[in-house]
């Protein structure tokens, strides 16, 4: 489905200007320090959450019943997983099936997102043997202080 | 907020010619909220998740600064400080953008 974008002050100085966009798309509005909104018509956001809900209640009907399976099949979605160690892998999954399990019957999605998101930033860094090997430390905890940097600019 | 090392403070001090007005957002989000959690600011897991500076084992999380750069930092709430283990632009490859 397409997305349009456009700035939350150009929304609220014209409204009117932006909902004819929703008729095919949904719209974000950007906010420059804050997180951005997203305008979705009702039926559009319906079918979608009530699209999810089924999914990932489905899967947990699979994870309770051949749970290597449901592994399996989530594990096929999230290709950065290879970056992990080996021993690493199992645990991603395994968590990140749980929260889908709970998310599905809760309706609450977002630590599932969060849960995500970390393990696939960790993923990102284990690209990378060098990085992973330094952020794996011990740190002597020597460095200097850090400023912020606009007061540095000043 | 500190440097965990001398390559910490160099990373750092690279971002800080390079994108200085992010650099900034990032100090100042850090600072105020170490462990919010959303799509740019998250603990890292596993191994990588805890990490020794000066001998104390902390929390280690990821800031995204900009699409590609990246603050890593451990978290010590005893010393009340946020130590800067690396900085600098993240992982060479990207990744695949399912299961965002």
């Amino acid at each position: 489905m397409s997305v349009q974008s456009f700035s939350y002050s150009s929304f609220l100085r014209g409204p009117s200007q932006v909902l004819p966009s929703l008729t095919d798309a949904d719209v974000i509005l950007e906010r420059r320090d804050e997180e951005n909104l997203i305008l979705s018509r009702a039926e559009r956001f319906e079918a979608v959450a009530t699209g999810l809900r089924i999914a990932a209640r489905s899967l947990a009907i699979l994870a309770r019943r051949h749970r290597d399976l449901a592994e399996e099949a989530l594990a096929e979605e999230l290709p950065w997983l290879t970056w992990l160690p080996a021993e690493e892998r199992l645990t991603c999954v395994r968590e990140l099936l749980a929260d889908l399990v709970a998310g599905a019957d809760t309706g609450l999605l977002i630590p599932f997102a969060r849960n995500l998101a970390s393990w696939r930033s960790t993923a990102e860094a284990w690209s990378d043997p060098q990085l992973a090997r330094e952020l794996q430390g011990p740190f002597d905890g020597d460095g200097p202080t850090l400023d912020r940097p606009a007061g540095n600019l000043a | 907020m500190r440097a965990a090392d001398r390559q910490a403070y160099q990373g750092w001090q690279r971002l800080l010619t390079a994108i200085p007005d992010n650099l900034d957002r990032a100090w100042t989000a850090l600072t105020s909220d170490p462990r919010h959690v959303d799509q740019r600011q998250h603990p890292l897991k596993g191994q990588l998740g805890v990490v020794k500076v000066g001998g104390a084992p902390l929390e280690q999380w990821q800031y995204e600064v900009t699409g590609a750069g990246r603050i890593w930092y451990a978290i010590d709430d005893d010393a009340r400080t946020l130590w800067i283990t690396r900085a600098g632009a993240g992982h060479p490859k990207q990744t695949d953008t399912r299961g965002r």
